[in-house]
């Protein structure tokens, strides 16, 4: 092999030739890594609470315990030298929760409705431009696209004002990493929306935490916790007249990621059905119409493809999620179909058994 | 394996010390660092590394059969087999789908309906990079600008995992050559290595991530929502993005090569301080532009043949520089703003001249504030999803006057500061990174760690994957 002294930059090709070090010490290798020990050591201390939220966030398993194991000691040891402040005092300038992801939340924390309380009835109203539908659409990665679908073809009908808040890398499995049932509870339904849109489950095919024991998506431990989630959202969402939406996921490339995706439409579609204010869209109706398996491509107006769905075989490409909202704006208007004209309620759908789920 | 992620913090600093511990047994070094760029690389699927030890093969069996063989017809047509078989592959994965349906609705056009065998090819991440690196290395040897290597250099050359996701696109000739050198493990360019990854940690994490979620994602997704002020600011916030997450990865692959001892061009030089579109390319992914101009724009005949072949050659190669970014005929009409502009600005560059005009006190004002608002109305064709979102978002400018709500102190001054700052003289950076670089290394070592602080608390909750890694 052939060595050469280090050449001066002269002798480089002219790109090469950039960034004056004229003035630059240069560093030996050893002391690069002493320098990048230290900082890496005080830089975990100082960002100790974040290291321990990425080691929360990681599915349950034996990495998660071991990414924990490290960040404990060292977020014990930073709040002990108060290093953990300063981060503190930036995430709470720009109004952020400094301790967001570090709380050891299993549960959800929100509560599903006494079994004696008035059951929630759809009650619609024919919208105005004076007086729109107020529409909230949520939910995980998955609503970005199909989100933004509804919330454009909503709201060029002038009649509706639509919110639009995905969340990604979120669900109902992990409210340690995002507590939806909360969220809803604390910052979406206090405003009111007479329409809610959600989707979930793409992240929720995980392994999830019952009583402080991990179990895997197809034990029926993890098949009832989800259940009781799902269950519990639906009722949280149901009330002041509101129709709930909740899409259903579409069939995946992968063939055991679809299976899962399986046992979770399974679950809402059957939660949905037994409450009357809340309406499943089955997706793969819509992104498979044959009833077949996953098909990236589906024919548009003109009965030309279109490409559905984007490369990782998951997510809809904007056509796709264009298609899945005229389903999902179609079950609106069904709704709508059945307002009385002038504002008042349009129907008072009585369930025939009250919500079962219990806290 | 993203690059501002725990993942690679760990992977990088073993990939450092094994390096630099098995840089005195030169085979040994490239083979610990081939295996680490293809672990890197199979982080994302390792069926891709296949696809990436196959273009190595290839690509050096055909340079090595342009230097063997003694007749130019020969060495023309393995010239020629090697550009088609890495165009066909790209091709194949890149703009198979895109093809086949734009064949399939020109049919439709004049009466015609098939049913094209239609495929979702998963893209290679960086599949457009290493394949430019390929061809200038087969078409560099053919016009004997450079040797062809032992097969071992080549495959580390090609699969260097610092620029093989999304560049810069490193030259054969630029890289090769420090693969025999033996650097001097007692003089690193540590300083501005940890300026340029620290700067693009910062450009990636937190203002990439900060304007996108602000403003341009909301703006972009539904434009029948928003105020012109707002999609002016979408707009500009855009251009913003763009630059802070290319240019903050570019960064960080050419510090993480530096502390490894090697150096790769230059990608980014203040482009939004251009004052003409042609001054832009130079500074804007130089790599790319320098490749377009080698590969691209002279063998078509780049200035020569008079003034016509000459536009018509700056038009095709930028339409072309846009196609290779996506399978979309909005990048094709990105490119072609660009081809046109160029275009434009030379014609009245000559017609100036001509008149003896002088420039003016103002001119370079005039001529950065249309430079860099072309520029800008490119980039709408670039990042919308369409032409009919691009059309909406381009008349709503025009027509729907108002202020919204997105457009707030802290996204103008974000916006503004980028793009100031690209004006800030370089000496003063030099100075500060040259006093950073005679500290102690506990004042180093909490620099940085103040710098991890920073851009950990500014930063978003995990990172998005970079713009550039879908081309």
């Amino acid at each position: 092999m052939v060595t050469s002294p280090r050449p001066t930059p002269s002798r480089r090709p002219r790109t090469l030739q950039y960034h004056a070090t004229a003035g630059d010490r240069p560093l030996a290798a050893g002391r690069v890594i002493v320098v990048g020990i230290i900082a890496f050591a005080l830089g975990a201390l100082l960002n100790a609470d974040s290291l321990y939220a990425l080691a929360n966030r990681q599915p349950f398993g034996w990495k998660r315990t071991l990414a924990r194991g490290v960040a404990t000691p060292v977020r014990g040891l930073s709040h002990l030298t108060r290093l953990n402040e300063p981060r503190a005092a930036i995430q709470e300038a720009i109004g952020r929760d400094p301790e967001a992801g570090t709380r050891s939340v299993s549960k959800v924390t929100a509560t599903t409705r006494p079994a004696d309380a008035p059951l929630p009835a759809v009650r619609l109203r024919q919208p105005t431009a004076d007086n729109p539908l107020k529409l909230w659409v949520g939910g995980d990665s998955m609503v970005q696209e199909v989100g933004t679908s509804v919330v454009e073809k909503a709201t060029d009908r002038g009649t509706v004002t639509a919110d639009l808040d995905y969340r990604i890398s979120t669900g109902l499995t992990r409210p340690d990493y995002f507590d939806w049932p909360a969220h809803l509870r604390d910052e979406v339904l206090p405003a009111r929306p007479e329409v809610v849109m959600i989707m979930f489950g793409a992240n929720d095919a995980q392994p999830m935490e019952v009583d402080g024991k991990p179990y895997a998506v197809r034990t029926p431990e993890w098949q009832a916790e989800y259940r009781r989630r799902v269950a519990l959202t639906m009722d949280l969402l149901g009330g002041d007249g509101r129709l709930v939406i909740w899409v259903g996921q579409p069939t995946m490339r992968k063939a055991e990621f679809s299976e899962r995706m399986d046992i979770l439409d399974e679950i809402y579609r059957r939660e949905a059905a037994r409450r009357p204010w809340v309406r499943f869209v089955d997706s793969r109706s819509v992104l498979a119409p044959d009833g077949g398996g996953y098909s990236a491509y589906l024919p548009g107006e003109d009965g030309q493809p279109q490409l559905a769905r984007q490369s990782d075989g998951i997510h809809l490409s904007r056509f796709g999620a264009d298609r899945l909202a005229d389903a999902v704006l179609a079950a609106l208007d069904k709704e709508l179909a059945q307002a009385p004209k002038g504002g008042g309620p349009a129907s008072t759908t009585r369930p025939s058994a009250p919500p079962t789920t219990t806290p | 394996m993203l690059f501002p992620t725990f993942e690679f913090a760990v992977f990088f600093s073993l990939t450092f010390v094994g390096s630099w511990l098995l840089r005195p047994r030169p085979v040994a070094w490239r083979w610990f660092i081939l295996a680490a760029s293809y672990v890197f690389y199979a982080w994302w699927d390792p069926r891709f590394v296949l696809l990436l030890a196959g273009s190595t093969v290839v690509n050096q069996a055909a340079a090595a059969a342009i230097a063997r063989l003694p007749a130019p017809a020969a060495r023309r047509a393995v010239l020629i087999v090697a550009v088609v078989a890495n165009l066909t592959v790209l091709g194949f994965f890149k703009y198979y789908g895109f093809f086949l349906t734009s064949v399939t609705d020109a049919l439709a056009g004049i009466g015609l309906h098939t049913s094209p065998p239609l495929l979702q090819v998963v893209l290679p991440i960086g599949i457009s990079f290493f394949t430019f690196q390929a061809l200038s290395y087969v078409i560099d040897t053919y016009r004997g600008d450079t040797e062809p290597s032992p097969t071992l250099d080549f495959a580390v050359y090609l699969s260097f995992f610092p620029h093989l996701v999304a560049g810069p696109i490193v030259r054969a000739r630029e890289l090769l050559p420090q693969l025999n050198e033996r650097p001097d493990p007692r003089r690193i360019d540590a300083a501005l290595a940890f300026r340029l990854i620290f700067a693009g940690l910062f450009k990636k994490v937190v203002v990439s991530s900060f304007v996108a979620t602000a403003i341009v994602e909301p703006v972009f997704a539904n434009p029948g929502q928003h105020q012109n002020l707002e999609i002016l600011f979408a707009v500009y916030g855009y251009a913003v993005q763009i630059y802070a997450d290319f240019s903050g990865y570019t960064d960080i692959a050419i510090g993480c090569a530096l502390l490894l001892g090697l150096r790769f061009p230059q990608n980014f030089d203040a482009p939004y301080a251009a004052t003409s579109i042609q001054s832009f390319w130079r500074k804007w992914h130089m790599t790319l532009s320098f490749w377009l101009r080698d590969y691209l724009y002279i063998p078509l005949g780049g200035n020569q043949g008079g003034e016509h072949r000459m536009r018509r050659n700056l038009l095709l190669t930028m339409v072309i520089g846009g196609l290779w970014h996506g399978a979309a005929w909005t990048f094709v009409v990105w490119g072609a703003i660009h081809g046109l502009a160029l275009v434009a600005e030379r014609a009245w560059e000559q017609r100036q001249q001509a008149l003896g005009v002088v420039a003016g006190r103002w001119s370079p004002v005039l001529r950065w504030a249309v430079t860099f608002h072309v520029v800008c109305l490119a980039w709408v064709f670039f990042r919308a999803e369409s032409f009919a979102k691009a059309g909406e978002l381009l008349w709503r400018l025009l027509t729907a006057w108002g202020a919204g709500t997105l457009v707030r102190p802290m996204l103008v001054f974000v916006v503004v500061a980028m793009v100031a700052a690209q004006f800030v003289p370089a000496g003063f950076v030099g100075r500060a990174q040259a006093v950073f670089s005679r500290a102690a290394p506990v004042v180093q070592g909490v620099c940085l760690a103040l710098g991890l602080l920073v851009i950990d608390a500014l930063g978003p909750t995990g990172v998005a994957p970079f713009i550039y890694f879908q081309f």
